[in-house]
């Protein structure tokens, strides 16, 4: 009586393992098959990706363009030894172009020795002094 | 007196000249080689480069911009040796702060427009009367309405140049205040200029049209 039961045991055993590598089998297949298509186009030659196997024809041999970056503020003040880099307003914009140096507007009063004088005689002398393309 | 014909035939090297581009902008211009049909000359302050010829018109090298002789008065020796050293200093690049500008430059540089406009070749008086237009139209929108140095957002002095010849125009059909007032909205609309600069376009228009009435 034990044995037989033993032997049933042992049978059920078996038929779990056979079931166990028999779905490993069929994800095994379905993989591959996944990855084997008769109708899988390849990269033509002459192009980055020619000869792999690719999901759309289409796609080959385009560059992938990326969005142009949107310039949210004016061109970096240069900054000058005793302007800005100092503590002044470094990183605004550099709206003056002043002896071949990109200034922002305190450096720009502050290399022309200009922060004393009255506003308006500051515009003034600081339009003289503007980037080529303007002044 | 001499002819303006007269006056440009003798410029010569070394000639400290004065020119308006037609945005109305001044040059302090050092002429640096000449000969019978030309003249090549500086502008002091920025070193940017003219080609002229003979009847007073000229391009800048730099961007082609129009400029025109309108006076080619002496400077008295004195202001003459500071432009001259003030160019040499130019040409050099200095550093901070060597390049800081003395008192008598910063006099220089603010009065030499009245000394030239004070003395003009002959038949140059409409075109300096549009430029004081242009720089006063174009003060104002940077002083006064949108100031370049307001605390926070300030305006560039350069801010509004491509429109200022444009409101000129516009105040001269005598414009009203309304139409003052959305043409500065406008321009503002397309600097990206903030919403309390929008604002005070109203106020602004109210002093334009005061400005007009000065000009009459």
């Amino acid at each position: 009586m034990i044995r037989i039961a033993e032997r049933a045991l042992k049978a059920l055993g078996y038929e779990i393992r056979l079931a166990t590598l028999s779905l490993k089998l069929d994800v095994m297949i379905a993989g591959l098959e996944r990855r084997c298509r008769p109708d899988q186009p390849r990269a033509p030659k002459g192009t980055p990706e020619g000869g792999q196997w690719i999901n759309d024809l289409s796609v080959v041999g385009q560059v992938q363009v990326e969005p142009e970056p949107v310039q949210v503020a004016g061109p970096r003040c240069d900054g000058f030894s005793g302007g800005c880099s100092m503590g002044g307003s470094f990183g605004t914009t550099g709206m003056y172009t002043i002896q071949g140096k990109r200034l922002c507007r305190s450096c720009a009063l502050k290399i022309l020795g200009i922060e004393e004088l009255p506003h308006i005689e500051q515009q003034e002398t600081l339009g003289h002094f503007g980037p080529k393309g303007q002044q | 007196m001499m002819s303006r014909f007269q006056a440009l035939q003798a410029i010569v090297t070394g000639d400290l000249i004065y020119g308006l581009r037609d945005d109305g902008r001044t040059d302090l211009l050092l002429v640096y080689d000449a000969n019978a049909t030309s003249f090549w000359a500086r502008n002091i302050p920025n070193e940017t480069t003219y080609k002229f010829d003979r009847d007073g018109e000229g391009r800048r090298i730099e961007d082609d911009r129009k400029c025109t002789i309108v006076s080619t008065a002496v400077l008295p020796p004195e202001q003459y040796q500071v432009a001259i050293a003030l160019d040499r200093r130019m040409g050099s690049k200095p550093e901070y702060p060597d390049s800081r500008l003395t008192e008598d430059e910063i006099q220089l540089i603010l009065t030499y427009a009245r000394f030239f406009e004070e003395r003009l070749l002959q038949g140059m008086e409409a075109l300096v009367k549009r430029s004081q237009k242009l720089r006063a139209v174009g003060s104002f929108l940077t002083l006064e309405w949108d100031p370049f140095n307001a605390p926070e957002n300030p305006s560039s002095v350069f801010e509004y140049d491509d429109y200022v010849s444009d409101l000129l125009a516009l105040l001269d059909t005598h414009a009203s205040e309304s139409e003052v007032s959305r043409f500065l909205r406008m321009i503002a609309g397309l600097r990206g200029r903030p919403p309390d600069v929008v604002e005070r376009a109203e106020a602004a228009a109210v002093g334009l049209l005061r400005l007009r009435q000065a000009w009459l």
